[in-house]
């Protein structure tokens, strides 16, 4: 990679890449042909298929409406443990995406500089060639080749890293906000290799530090349903949460009570809340007993370290608060604790713990360990040595991660040097807009599915599916093309890839759960089922005869579920290890609290989240999500800022007006928010990027939230900001 | 005869724009720009607005589409009976006999009787996306939420056809049917033993802009204890 690219430029051209290429004229002829062939029958007939979401991890079951053979509209799949029935916003957007009338036809390489938008349609065969022979130029040595993708637990995910593990790879996968970020401090402190799964439905008061329940956790269509049935569900008290968030998000509005703590003193909050349970005796200290082996030495560091008045001195919350929370989080009938998935583990730690003392694990409304999976990926081989030499050969699987994964320090770096880098998007997005070979696999509704979705119920789930539509362009099956490229290479990565596509991978994967002789095909009395499992073990239905059989009625019916999982898990296996250990609270944080350094130039602490809906690289072709944007208060199409009523009225601006933010590096016109409660000095701006190459839509996305600093620089922390009226 | 109606639990609903899309999708609503949206004409049959709801101090996103009043004021003004209150409670709007003199979009007090300022476009590849149950709208009619008045159609069809009389479960708007969080339920309002009759006569329950006596057959649930 001789052209000189830098971050900025490349989103410069980026712009210009999809204006020049013929990839979108072309893909638009071939998605009309193959239209035309659908057409040709115009019996309107009508038909249901169902699929897999792939917008995130919680891999909900879908519906498809088909009309002569065309999807039209995609529901939940009321047979999915995880949707039933019901599909968030980014799943239903996700029908557009097959749509997107810049697809790339087909594979591609790059004729021009980069980012100049100079591409070549080539064949099959010439593009998998291209890759095999630079990969056999490498000849296996270690960290030559870098691999990227978003963590997944499926057989496919599996191959993928064999592969180019057996390349000599180094595979970098991103973890999703799931319940697998918690995984590491939960198995830490009870010793059980599972996810914590929790039961949010069922508790009565719910004690969030910074989880956004109503926006993305965990599983966010299971937590939204899960969410509506905590609030209202008839014969029980309606549940109350209290939120604890340093911005006013949509949770903290939702929620009954928000108390303002920025995430890096939330831990302290936790503490002086179970500092105040020990010193009013107010936990069954008999009953945990037999499963916690340091309850006096946490008690002696907690109750000195963290008292009342330190608490609100270094929090913020006032002490007749912090007494409350803790007297209302006994009183309540089921009090749960919960946390984002990207808290610190010091914060992991401090919220579990204050679980535990609220006796929350193993009951309704508390915390479940999740069963492990059926499905162990099968991880041969380990990464190449990290040898600190700058990979040679990229490789994208999920370029809608291509954002978060730049944020990676050696990545950027990498891409500049690299000699080739390559994309298996079916877009032409930001990380297709950097590669110098296209390999576009089918989008989700052309695929066969078969993956693990993100932990939300305590039973076991692998969502199946066939394809529901053939290909509509020249792109091709992943592991199809992982088989080609690995048997032209030969040695160890042909030995490693056994599968010649995804349908065999998944066919044997059905072969597998039918043999397990547990569970069954999705089914709609699941939640019975489930209910039922929790006093008798194992389930199975028997759905046909033969394991073929079994396999055929679990695709058709979109995934396999087993809802047997043994209650009292944790305190048997706590009971089993002699007791747990909290570990030792931190010492309670001295420094000021703006980490920033403002000056009058610059006199505001702005602080980036990222909205709903645009966490896949903007949704460059879903442009039904654009029109969420801030909704109900700003514009949609673009950025806001979120200011305090006292912020702006220095401006002497109001809700839906604009204004000019400003950094030591750039400028961005957004559309204001006023909320209520934000402290004053501190704006919220959401992260709504520019996406120049990902099509059509995105591109009217002009003002890009990164002219104000490095996307880690506002990922990572605040900026110093000032703010003009327009 | 049935007389739908749409309770909206605001304790549940999430503010998830869930709704929304499911809407635009079943309804063939075609999608914006940030120009169309700047000039204040997005095209969506359901957005959310901002509200002060009683006894709830801060804004509440509020789910609004078309109330369904029982006494409309836009059929009142429409000089062609493009609009008009049907049988069982649904506002209609045919759009052949729509001259978009957009007095009924004045009358609404809800503003979500839309007008097409200009023709629906759909780039070519996206024509496959379009609901063959519902027609496109022309340039110069005003279009809103029929209540997915289309899948009522086809209920009725289908339930003729199986030779039964048609049931409350045999019809849900899309956005009823998409909800994640169950904060929407739509059915019968004069069945009393309807779990939409029932929450309507809640003590949470509260019609937006009631006082203006145009009977909605939208009721929304209060936040709250």
């Amino acid at each position: 990679m001789n052209d000189h690219l830098t971050r900025r430029n490349f989103l410069f051209y980026g712009g210009a890449a999809v204006a020049g290429v013929t990839l979108g004229q072309v893909a638009r002829r071939q998605i009309a042909w193959a239209d035309e062939r659908a057409a040709s029958r115009e019996s309107g007939e009508e038909r249901w298929a169902v699929s897999v979401c792939r917008e995130c991890a919680a891999s909900c079951g879908v519906q498809v409406r088909l009309i002569d053979g065309r999807p039209v509209k995609l529901e939940g799949n009321p047979l999915c443990p995880v949707s039933r029935g019901r599909l968030c916003a980014k799943g239903q957007a996700a029908v557009e995406a097959y749509y997107d009338p810049d697809r790339l036809t087909g594979p591609a390489k790059r004729i021009g500089p980069h980012g100049s938008g100079t591409w070549q349609r080539i064949s099959w065969e010439e593009a998998t060639s291209l890759l095999a022979a630079r990969l056999k130029s490498t000849a296996g040595r270690p960290g030559e080749v870098l691999a990227v993708a978003a963590e997944e637990t499926s057989p496919a995910a599996d191959v993928w890293q064999q592969v180019w593990r057996a390349a000599g790879a180094r595979v970098h996968s991103t973890t999703g906000a799931t319940a697998g970020r918690l995984r590491e401090r939960w198995a830490a402190l009870t010793g059980i290799a599972a996810d914590p799964s929790f039961d949010l439905e069922h508790a009565s008061y719910v004690l969030s530090f910074g989880a956004p329940v109503v926006e993305d956790w965990l599983s966010p269509l299971w937590t939204q349903r899960a969410f509506g049935r905590f609030r209202r569900s008839s014969g029980r008290p309606r549940g109350r949460l209290v939120q604890v968030e340093g911005r006013k998000s949509l949770t903290a509005r939702k929620a009954d009570e928000w108390i303002a703590v920025p995430a890096d003193r939330q831990v302290v909050l936790v503490y002086g809340i179970a500092a105040v349970l020990l010193r009013e005796n107010r936990i069954d200290r008999e009953a945990l007993r037999p499963y916690l082996r340091n309850l006096n030495d946490f008690e002696q560091a907690v109750t000195t370290r963290f008292t009342p008045d330190e608490v609100a001195a270094a929090t913020g919350v006032p002490v007749v608060t912090v007494l409350r929370l803790a007297r209302d989080l006994v009183s309540a009938e089921r009090p749960l604790v919960i946390m984002a998935a990207d808290a610190s583990r010091e914060l992991v730690d401090a919220a579990l713990a204050l679980d535990m003392l609220l006796g929350a694990f193993d009951r309704p409304g508390g915390i479940h360990a999740a069963t492990p999976p059926v499905f162990t990926p099968q991880t041969a081989g380990a990464d190449a040595p990290d040898t600190g030499a700058a990979p040679r050969v990229i490789v994208f699987r999920d370029s809608a991660e291509f954002r978060s994964l730049a944020t990676t320090p050696d990545l950027e770096p990498a891409l500049n040097t690299a000699d080739l880098v390559v994309s298996f998007s079916p877009f032409l997005d930001e990380a297709a807009s950097v590669a110098d070979l296209l390999l576009p696999t089918h989008t989700a509704l052309e695929s066969w599915h078969a993956v693990v979705p993100a932990t939300c119920v305590p039973g076991q789930m692998m969502a199946i599916a066939r394809p529901v539509t053939p290909p509509a362009l020249e792109t091709r099956d992943l592991i199809e093309i992982l088989k080609t490229v690995s048997d032209m290479v030969g040695g160890p990565m042909a030995a490693a890839c056994t599968w010649p596509s995804s349908e065999a991978l998944v066919g044997d994967q059905l072969a597998r759960l039918a043999a397990t002789h547990r569970g069954g095909p999705y089914t709609s009395i699941y939640e019975t089922e489930w209910m039922q499992q929790l006093e008798r073990g194992g389930w199975w239905t028997a759905a046909a005869a033969t394991e073929e059989g079994i396999g055929d009625a679990i695709a058709t019916a979109g995934g396999w579920a087993d809802p047997y999982f043994e209650a009292g898990q944790i305190r048997r296996r706590l009971a089993e290890l002699g007791g747990c250990s909290f570990p030792a609270p931190p010492v309670l944080p001295s420094a000021p609290l703006s980490p920033v350094i403002l000056d009058s130039l610059h006199p505001l602490q702005m602080e980036t989240f990222v909205p709903v809906g645009v966490n896949r690289l903007g949704s460059p072709n879903q442009p039904v999500l654009f029109e969420l944007l801030g909704q109900p208060e700003a514009r949609p199409w673009g950025p806001w800022v979120e200011l305090s009523p006292e912020t702006a009225r220095t401006v002497d601006v109001a809700t839906g007006e604009h204004v000019q933010v400003e950094s030591a590096s750039g400028a961005l016109e957004a559309s204001v928010v006023i909320v209520e409660g934000m402290p004053p000095g501190v704006v919220a701006l959401a992260f709504v990027p520019a996406v120049p190459t990902g099509g059509r839509w995105a591109r009217e996305i002009v003002r890009d939230v990164r002219s104000l600093a490095r996307e880690d620089a506002l990922r990572t922390g605040p900026v110093a900001v000032r703010i003009a009226r327009v | 005869m049935a007389r739908w109606g749409l309770v909206i639990d605001l304790d549940r609903c999430t503010a998830c724009q869930a709704c929304v899309v499911a809407c635009k999708h079943e309804n063939n609503v075609p999608f914006s720009t940030p120009a169309t949206a700047a000039a204040g004409r997005l095209m969506t049959w359901i957005q959310l607005v901002a509200v002060e709801t009683p006894s709830h101090g801060a804004p509440t996103a509020l789910p609004l589409m078309c109330q369904q009043c029982d006494r409309p004021p836009c059929t009142d003004v429409c000089p062609t009976s493009a609009t008009y209150l049907n049988p069982e409670g649904i506002v209609a709007q045919i759009y052949p006999r729509c001259i978009g003199c957009r007095y009924c979009t004045n009358a609404c007090p809800y503003a979500v009787k839309l007008f097409n300022w200009h023709t629906p476009e759909w780039p070519e590849s996206m024509a496959p996306l379009k609901n063959p149950d519902v027609s496109v709208r022309p340039k110069g009619v005003v279009e809103k939420c029929t209540f997915c008045h289309h899948r009522l159609m086809r209920a009725r069809e289908q339930a003729r056809a199986d030779g039964r009389e048609l049931s409350s479960e045999d019809y849900v708007p899309a956005c009823v049917q998409t909800c994640p969080a169950e904060a929407m339920v739509f059915g019968d309002l004069d069945d009393p033993n309807s779990e939409v009759a029932v929450l309507a006569a809640s003590s949470r329950a509260f019609r937006w802009m009631e006082e203006l006596g145009t009977r909605p057959k939208v009721v929304y649930l209060r936040e709250g204890e």
